[in-house]
């Protein structure tokens, strides 16, 4: 298994690096905890979700088994906990969005769930719903000006961290027979596509990082 | 990467991610903006709400000294010249009384209730409106003032005045601020603080204008007093009457160790 491990590692070089990358909001997260409203302990839950299905995932790859269903399995746990999450913010859209979003991305994860590749148009979907929340939420922000220092503001962190995340993946996941079908595209574009993926959701997991970081920080101040 | 298809990809991905860098940047750029513009905003409107206090307080103290003055003359100019009259009277209902001297004796005693009377008149008259600061200046009504307070009570007040010789005058309104703080001061001073000693440093340089005032009282904690209701009210008319003429007042005291105020007027 150690073997496969290093093997893996030696293949996938920033696999490891963007599975435990996780760990860094998560830590972050206990040593904030106490200034944590309920909107930032449900994006530590989604760290969390992205952690513990990771265990699987690398459970199946480690063995040479297919593990393409857990990763849908967690696009969507994650997706629905991150659209449900713009619920508890301060700037939240109005509550019919939020259902509309979450019925069309639960109609969307059932009719394309597949087992032995990528659900891509469901995660197109989750990306263009996540953008769509993302303007929704800067709108407000400068709507508002109820919030004085944007840079201490860890809702801001979170959502641009995920608004960079759906950017830099709704055209890899659209164009996904070209460049992260594992029978389909070519190798070196399936490595460099794949990393890409990695690197965006690193960022994505260091930005939560950074808002739970300024959660002691009094951005209305 | 050997497929065209794929850089193309990249490359519209790469402008995708460019464009929300850029969105989020903006974003900080224009909400920084926006509020620097709010705080900016809101520090004018404050600065024009203090002005409009300053000048209604300035109002309303011109209107307290004019109303002083006003008691002042009608004391002094009035019941002070019916009682000059008075006085006159019974002296000359004394020299017709010669041949009663139970009745001269008691001419004689009203005369000196009279006399007390007019003494009084003329004190509180004095005391309402500062003749000596409005005829020879800050210096020599401080001076006055001192030696009054000196001789009326067993506190000793010692005055020194640096840049300013007697007669010398400065604008009306900062001479009187001052001398109703030194008033208010003392006051307090002998009032509640039980002083044996107070020391007053008056000091003009080509700008500003600076008043030391020391005392070995009981000394009173500053936040509790100023926000009492019933004893703050001395701190503050010092506080407003100095804000007043853009001074600035600064308190140090505690319980036991004697009072420190420290006042800088801008001339």
């Amino acid at each position: 298994m150690l073997h496969r491990f290093f093997e893996f590692i030696h293949r996938y070089p920033l696999s490891p690096f963007e599975s435990f990358c996780v760990l860094l909001p998560l830590v972050i997260g206990l040593l904030r905890w106490e200034y944590f409203y309920r909107y930032l302990k449900i994006i530590w839950l989604v760290c969390l979700v992205y952690l513990l299905l990771d265990i699987p995932l690398w459970h199946g790859a480690l063995l040479k088994q297919n593990n393409y269903y857990w990763a849908n399995i967690q696009e969507i746990a994650v997706s629905w906990i991150l659209i449900l999450s713009f619920l508890w913010l301060k700037e939240r859209p109005p509550v019919l969005l939020i259902v509309v979003c979450m019925i069309f991305s639960t109609v969307t994860a059932i009719y394309n769930f597949k087992f032995d590749t990528f659900s891509s148009w469901t995660k197109v979907i989750h990306r263009v719903i996540y953008i769509g929340l993302s303007f929704y939420f800067y709108f407000r922000v400068l709507n508002d000006l109820k919030v004085k220092n944007i840079l201490h503001y860890p809702a801001f962190w979170i959502v641009s961290g995920m608004m960079l995340m759906a950017c830099g993946t709704t055209l890899i996941f659209i164009f996904e027979e070209i460049t992260v079908s594992y029978s389909n595209a070519a190798d070196d574009v399936f490595f460099f596509y794949s990393n890409l993926i990695d690197v965006l959701k690193i960022i994505f997991t260091i930005m939560i990082g950074i808002g739970f970081w300024v959660s002691k920080y009094r951005f209305n101040e | 990467m050997n497929s065209s298809d794929a850089i193309s990809i990249l490359i519209a991905t790469a402008v995708l991610f460019l464009m929300a860098v850029a969105l989020i940047g903006f974003i900080v750029f224009y909400q920084r903006k926006q509020f620097n513009l709010q705080l900016k905003q809101q520090a004018e409107l404050q600065e024009i709400e203090a002005a409009t206090q300053r000048q209604l307080l300035k109002n309303s103290l011109e209107v307290q000294e004019a109303e002083r003055r006003k008691i002042s003359k009608d004391l002094h100019d009035d019941i002070g010249g019916l009682l000059s009259a008075t006085k006159l009277s019974i002296q000359s209902l004394g020299r017709n009384l010669k041949n009663s001297p139970e009745v001269l004796a008691q001419a004689e005693s009203t005369k000196e209730l009279v006399t007390e009377a007019l003494a009084q008149v003329r004190s509180l008259s004095k005391d309402l409106t500062p003749r000596t600061l409005e005829n020879f200046g800050l210096v020599d009504a401080l001076y006055e003032f001192a030696d009054k307070m000196n001789h009326a009570s067993e506190t000793s007040i010692n005055l020194s005045i640096n840049g300013l010789e007697s007669k010398d005058r400065i604008d009306s309104g900062i001479e009187l601020t001052l001398y109703r703080v030194v008033q208010e001061l003392v006051n307090n001073a002998l009032k509640h603080a039980k002083a044996n000693h107070i020391d007053f440093k008056l000091d003009k340089k080509s700008n500003l204008i600076t008043l030391e005032y020391k005392d070995d009282g009981v000394g009173f904690n500053y936040e509790e007093t100023k926000n009492d209701i019933n004893s703050g009210l001395g701190l503050d008319n010092i506080i407003s009457r100095v804000n007043v003429i853009n001074g600035s007042c600064q308190f140090a005291s505690s319980s036991g160790n004697g009072t420190q105020v420290d006042i800088e007027i801008p001339i």
